[in-house]
Parts: structure tokens; sequence; C-alpha cells
């Protein structure tokens, strides 16, 4: 199975550009616009790695980092 | 007396100090959206990494929606900096405000696009004329637009209206966005000010765009405003005598 990179962006230009080249590089890879949405999509998808925007709406980048880090006891995957 | 003066001035010294400081780091990371999307976009196509035909016109297509969105952001610091220096100088001419309005939508639409916005152009067909320097003008327009697009979070619906009224043309973008604080409503025309903080909303912007664009509308005897909209969001009004 592909590991699945979730892209966490708000630009879509720059989430469309990471998800080609991920994709070229035979990752999987899934999208979310906001970060309340992507950490929502993180239970379920189970991501090999987060690559997560600094600036986004929704949810500030590091109230992510830290719910995250509360959920995922073993593996953080940003 | 003295001292409540000399205190006064510190604290808006020290604001505006604070707000300069925002700016370089707002301005480095719009500038840095834009390339960095330009620079992928031609990485993969330099590397043949994308075969699909209609892929790659649409890739092509992105990288001139982003170079335009730098263009416009240099031509809005230079500007600023022209004017800060009393240097920015306007031609006047006869234009056709309607005409104007028409090239700034049709060189826009593509970014509102490519964002999933309902965008509405209700420019009639005959002119509307004033006198004033065209490419100015142009980029009042582009200000605006581009104020709306960042500012209407995921309510995506603009409008652009163009309406003749006694003695005066009045142009106004209307959204459905954030809209702005009653207390921020004439703040915003001012340099550097943001309603909404970037590091929260995670809505980029240099700060200036709403200073230029007034400043613009001025030069020409008329002037932007804001209001809100009624059911929610933003008018922002380009106002010039005909």
């Amino acid at each position: 199975m592909k590991p699945l990179i979730l892209i966490v962006e708000d630009d879509q230009h720059i989430a469309l550009g990471l998800e080609e080249i991920l994709k070229s590089e035979g990752f999987e890879v899934a999208a979310a616009t906001r970060g309340d949405e992507g950490l929502k999509m993180v239970p379920t998808k189970k991501p090999a790695l987060i690559i997560l925007d600094v600036m986004l709406p929704g949810l500030r980048w590091i109230r992510c980092l830290q719910a995250t880090s509360r959920r995922e006891k073993t593996h953080n995957p940003f | 007396m003295g001292s409540l003066l000399l205190l006064t001035d510190l604290r808006r010294q020290l604001l505006l100090a604070r707000q300069k400081s925002d700016f370089v780091s707002n301005v480095s990371h719009e500038l840095k959206t834009p390339l960095t999307s330009i620079r992928m976009f031609s990485e993969l196509l330099a590397e043949d990494r994308v075969e699909d035909l209609e892929k790659r016109k649409s890739y092509l297509r992105i990288i001139s929606t982003e170079t335009a969105r730098l263009t416009r952001l240099i031509n809005n610091i230079l500007d600023f900096a022209r004017m800060e220096k009393g240097e920015k100088k306007y031609y006047f001419e006869p234009c056709d405000l309607g005409k104007i309005a028409r090239g700034a939508v049709a060189s826009y639409r593509p970014q509102f696009e490519a964002h999933g916005f309902h965008f509405e152009e209700k420019i009639p067909a005959e002119s509307h004329n004033v006198k004033g320097d065209c490419d100015a003008l142009a980029q009042v327009i582009l200000n605006l637009l581009s104020n709306a697009e960042k500012y209407s979070a995921d309510k995506k619906e603009v409008t652009v209206e163009l309406k003749q009224r006694d003695g005066s043309i009045e142009l106004s973008v209307l959204d459905r966005g954030l809209g702005v604080p009653a207390a921020s409503s004439e703040k915003i025309f001012e340099q550097f000010y943001r309603a909404h903080d970037s590091l929260s909303s995670g809505i980029q912007g240099s700060g200036l765009g709403l200073t230029l664009a007034r400043q613009i509308a001025r030069a020409h005897g008329g002037d932007v405003t804001y209001e809100p909209r009624p059911g929610g969001g933003s008018i922002f009004t380009l106002k010039l005598p005909s």
C-alpha cells in the first residue's frame, strides 16, 4: 500500500502543485483547505506525513499540532 | 498636558513600528505564495512530469494567473512608495470607467474561477465617461476585487456593479464575506491596517490595497467608501465625478 500524505493548505494552486508532485513520486495524497478540516481527516486517513501551512483559516497550525499530538500518542505525522 | 501628548505620540509610534514589521512579514508571505506556485508548476512542466495535454494547459494558466497576482502586489508596493515620497504622477485623460471595469474584471476572472467563486458582472454596455488616469483607476478596481476575494471566506459570491448617479459614477464591489467590524470601518483605509489578523484568520494581505485605492480615488476628486451589505458581507464603492 502506498503511504498517504495529507496536505493542509488553503492556497488551491499550491495544494494542487504539491499533490501533483507527490503523486508523481508514488504517494497517495489527501487534501484539506482548512485546519479544522485537516484535523478531522487524521483519524480516518491515518497519514504517514502531514504537510501543514502555517497561516490557515479554521484552526491555527499550533492547535492542529497540539490536538494531533494528544490523539496520536505513538506517532506524530507532522 | 505635555507628558500626555508625548505618551500619545509614543503609543502611535510604537503602533506604527509594529504595523510596519507586520507589513514586512505579510508582504514576504504574499510574494512567496505566488512564487511558490510559479516555481512548482514550471518545474513540473520542465521535467515532463505531466503527460495530459489539458493538465499542461491548465498549469500554464495557473503560472499566468500567479504572475498577474505577483505583478499586482509589486505595483501596489511601488505605488505606495511613490505616494509616500509625493512622487506619484497621474496622467489624466478621458476614460470610459465601464471599459476599464470590464478589463479589470476580465483579468481578475481567472483568479475567481480558480477559487470557485460565483461571480456576477453588472456593467452596462454604454460609456461612463470620467477624466482620470485609466491605469490607476484599473488598479483601484483590481484592489477592490482582490479585497473581496480575500475576505469572502466560505461564502464565495462577488458582484461588480456600475451605476450612474447625479453628477457621479459609482462602481461597487459586493461580497458575502466576513465584513468589517464597525470600529474598523475607517481604519481599514489606513496604511498597513488589517481588520482581520493574518495569523488567526489565515488571510494574507499587505494592508496597502485599500489605502492605495482611496488615495487614487481622492486624487481624482472622488473616494472609496465602505458600507456593510444587508444580509452580510461588504460593499466597497469607488465614486468618481462624471
